[in-house]
């Protein structure tokens, strides 16, 4: 069946099998080398992107579910105000990803700071559904930061460092990292 | 990929990225069962594109060859584990090579698996080592206190950022391989005489490490050279990529290991002797074998004073994949059992844990204090050991069965330089080339940024040159020297060491002869006092049991390690924080076993620890100014943390924790997936 999408701004018409996942489509079909079809069951966080500005693995949304809506990889994130600032403050903490993981831990950052920006226009959705406490779009606490960055598994990461590298990003951004959830 | 021209090469960043117009995927057909007579193999008819291969159509060697064993390249009259190669099935279609592969018929004769390795008999035999100082049956005689113990470590995986895989492609008449390993020249070899043809036909340019554990020493040889056959007979580049499931089931572990120690004390609680039995199960192909039994063997008594010693080690093949290294040689399985033996010891003979060791720990090299002796008042003031504990065994006294769930545990280790091959030699060449630009050729590609970081700055302190003009050469085969595997610090500790003298050598030259100035260096590796220099550290694990369902919830993490020179402090105190970190997970989570052999199970039940449930990690560094060389830090929290963390336990329980990993339930082992009794 034909899909019309746009990835990263671009408008996608492509032709996908009702089973096909997303994730495949993307990298085999449309060359999005940031994608890895790792464990293809939702748990790794590796093909994280981010649908209509909300983080989802890739690999458990089929290819023809994604029809009129907007799709941006890590790809589409590179030279974003949002890129730069996760940039700056990973630099800053001395972080070093490994090269596999890069993207989705990227990607997942960002959806956070996306959502700062009001740009997901949903109440409290936390990286694929996954956790959600009903409180303001905004309002981002530190449970949803350990919540979102432990999506992405990977044995490259420095617990302490990325996550006080996420929350410096989130302050950073707009938001005082300092205050703590309310209703955790 | 377009044919290399010039002095242009190309390059890969991961394996899953080749893609090439006309390429063939690579799919194996494995082994259905654990063990039996490979009959037949019937491959189904395949469109003209595409190519089944077994044993007999291999050009040169059908073996990958090792020291003291072998590992067939594709099954040929037997399979010796569930999931073997057998067959290579290549094409264009990524689908139709999986069909094709389910599709196959392959007739086998099924004969009885053995997944056990405590109990065997000869047959499964593969190494025996025994190690004998003094008459330890003597010191038995004369004990005031015995303590014995059986220390179980079970296999863990690597589980690597990308599952494993390689990339084969013809440029004219030589043949690339692309391949993430840690030892490209070994991989080489292994694919020049997988298709009998001279070395200089390979070339072989690693791919992303990522965090590997060090189990990318052998195996991506053996993938290698699969890709490289299909690429021969196919005539195409070919990608072999494992799926997560494939790379989790068949490809290899940490080497479970079984350590049956008895230790005989004096009445002021000093080591008269030990006696140890190490089972090793090491697979069904063992090619690091040998120095695994070594390791095992002198982990365990490496540390502690002893006038008599007694090990038997024995290395078990059973009907399972491969086992090899994990962050080392098996040294961290017989520290683990070190480490909580000399907390049963402390305990026996009514003496505080961190006294045990003082009294016990084997001086360093000519000083009359242990480097124990530094790192103790520094780790116990970060960590308020000495008031916690005595706090904490009081509350195990006065506990009834259960224990009273509050534990601290110390562990403490050192980190010798070890070897696979210790004959190989380190080799690096440096050369300042006519517009001062310098560049540094190693096959021990820093396995971090911050390593290549370290060698251009400590390059540019030397020679002067400016960091921008110093340039670390991407690896391949034909243009960088061999300097064997990237293993147990080696990049830190030998080619750090060695890219520093062959700058010294070339600040020498430098206004004397004409440029360019070339300049090898080679180090071979000595065998060395196992205390005289290494690197060595202490932890403290400071946990509670949650009071509804006894889970252990870990309060911190400490951990205090002395080394040799610190080229950058901020990057190894981070070192060692991901390392501590990811101990931390193998003790909790991880669990996998092999008692019903393999299956898929197994895959779904293993998860690593996210980055929410680990707890805060403090870490101290600092140099030990005699050892003027960098020294490997890369194993101290794997030697150190499991360990501490297994004495924490121990105390919160009040029963012994002698399994890694293990549960909060004393009296259960682990089992694969469900728990069965001990």
């Amino acid at each position: 069946m034909n899909t019309v999408f746009s990835l990263n701004g671009r408008k996608i018409d492509i032709s996908v099998d009702p089973g096909e996942a997303l994730s495949l489509v993307l990298r085999n079909r449309l060359g999005i080398k940031s994608i890895l079809n790792d464990c293809r069951m939702g748990f790794c966080g590796k093909c994280v992107v981010l649908i209509d500005n909300v983080a989802m693995p890739s690999c458990l949304v089929p290819a023809f579910k994604i029809r009129n809506r907007s799709i941006i990889t890590y790809e589409g994130l590179l030279n974003t105000p949002e890129h730069k600032t996760i940039s700056r403050e990973f630099m800053k903490a001395g972080i070093e990803l490994c090269g596999f993981c890069d993207a989705a831990i990227y990607m997942a950052l960002a959806s956070l700071l996306y959502k700062i920006r009001g740009k997901t226009g949903r109440e409290d959705t936390v990286f694929g559904g996954a956790f959600s406490t009903g409180r303001k779009t905004h309002d981002i606490g530190e449970r949803e930061v350990m919540e979102t960055m432990s999506s992405v598994y990977c044995r490259c990461n420095t617990p302490g460092l990325i996550i006080d590298a996420a929350k410096n990003a989130i302050r950073e951004y707009g938001y005082s990292g300092r205050r703590h959830e309310r209703n955790p | 990929m377009m044919p290399e021209t010039g002095s242009k090469k190309y390059y890969l960043r991961r394996v899953s990225d080749f893609h090439e117009d006309g390429m063939n995927w690579v799919g194996i057909l494995r082994s259905p069962v654990s063990k039996g007579k490979l009959l037949s193999v019937a491959f189904p008819k395949t469109g003209k594109n595409y190519i089944c291969l077994e044993s007999r159509d291999i050009p040169g060697e059908k073996k990958l060859v090792f020291s003291k064993s072998t590992v067939p390249v594709l099954a040929n009259g037997k399979v010796l584990y569930k999931g073997e190669a057998i067959g290579l099935v290549c094409g264009p279609d990524k689908n139709k090579v999986r069909d094709i592969i389910k599709e196959t018929k392959v007739d086998i004769e099924e004969e009885e698996a053995y997944f056990d390795f405590e109990c065997f008999d000869s047959r499964r035999l593969h190494l025996e080592s025994s190690l004998l100082k003094g008459v330890p049956d003597e010191g038995f005689i004369h004990a005031e206190n015995t303590v014995s113990g059986k220390y179980r470590s079970f296999p863990q995986d690597h589980y690597y950022p990308e599952p494993q895989g390689a990339a084969a492609r013809y440029d004219y008449d030589k043949l690339t391989v692309y391949t993430s390993t840690q030892w490209p020249f070994h991989v080489r070899d292994s694919v020049q005489k997988v298709l009998g043809v001279k070395k200089d036909d390979v070339i072989v340019r690693p791919t992303l490490l990522g965090p590997h554990l060090d189990g990318k020493l052998w195996y991506p040889s053996l993938l290698g050279s699969h890709a490289a056959l299909a690429a021969w007979a196919s005539a195409r580049p070919c990608l072999l990529l494992l799926g997560r499931e494939e790379d989790f089931l068949f490809t290899t572990k940490r080497t479970p290991v079984s350590c049956g120690v008895k230790a005989a004390m004096d009445t002021d609680g000093k080591l008269l002797a030990i006696d140890a039995r190490i089972a090793i199960n090491t697979g069904a192909y063992s090619p690091l074998a040998e120095s695994i039994v070594r390791e095992t063997a002198e982990s365990l008594v490496n540390l502690y004073e002893c006038p008599a010693i007694r090990v038997k080690s024995w290395a078990i093949r059973t009907d399972l994949p491969s086992m090899g290294s994990f962050a080392g040689l098996g040294g961290m399985n017989t520290s683990f059992a070190r480490e909580r033996l000399a907390d049963d010891c402390a305990l026996a003979s009514g003496i505080d844990p961190a006294e045990w060791r003082s009294i016990n720990i084997i001086p360093t090299g000519k000083r009359k204090l242990s480097i124990w002796e530094e790192i103790k008042p520094v780790l116990f003031e970060m960590s308020d050991y000495k008031r916690k504990h005595s706090a904490y065994e009081l509350m195990r006294k006065k506990s009834e069965s259960g224990g009273s769930g509050f534990g601290i545990g110390l562990a403490v280790s050192s980190q010798q330089a070890s070897s696979i091959s210790p004959s190989q030699p380190a080799r690096v060449e440096l050369e300042l080339s006519k517009d001062l630009k310098l560049a540094i050729r190693t096959s021990v590609f820093p396995a971090t940024i911050a390593t290549m970081e370290i060698w251009k700055s400590e390059a540019s302190a030397i020679t002067g040159i400016d960091i921008a003009d110093i340039h670390i050469d991407a690896v391949s085969t034909d243009s960088v020297p061999d300097s064997g595997p990237a293993f147990s610090s080696r990049g830190v500790s030998v080619m750090s060491q060695l890219i520093m003298d062959a700058c010294q050598a070339i600040s020498k030259k430098r206004f004397r002869e004409a440029l360019p100035i070339k300049v090898s260096k080679v180090s071979r590796e000595k065998a060395q006092e196992a205390s005289d220099i290494s690197s060595w550290a202490a932890a403290v694990v400071e946990l509670k049991l949650d009071p509804l369902d006894r889970r252990p919830i870990v309060k911190a993490v400490w951990l205090a390690a002395r080394t040799g020179k610190i080229l950058s402090v901020d990057k190894a105190v981070n070192s060692l924080r991901r390392d501590t970190s990811l101990a931390l997970g193998l003790c909790m989570s991880e669990f996998l076993d092999y008692v019903h052999g393999v299956d898929h199970e197994m895959f779904m039940a293993y998860h690593l620890q996210r980055l929410k449930d680990k707890p805060e990690i403090f870490v101290e560094i600092s140099e030990i100014p005699e050892f003027r060389q960098p020294l490997g830090i890369g194993e101290l929290a794997f030697f150190t943390v499991p360990a501490a963390f297994g004495n924490a336990m121990t105390q919160a329980l009040d029963a012994p924790w002698n399994n890694l990993p293990g549960t909060q339930f004393p009296e259960y082992n682990i089992g694969n997936g469900a728990l069965y009794k001990q």
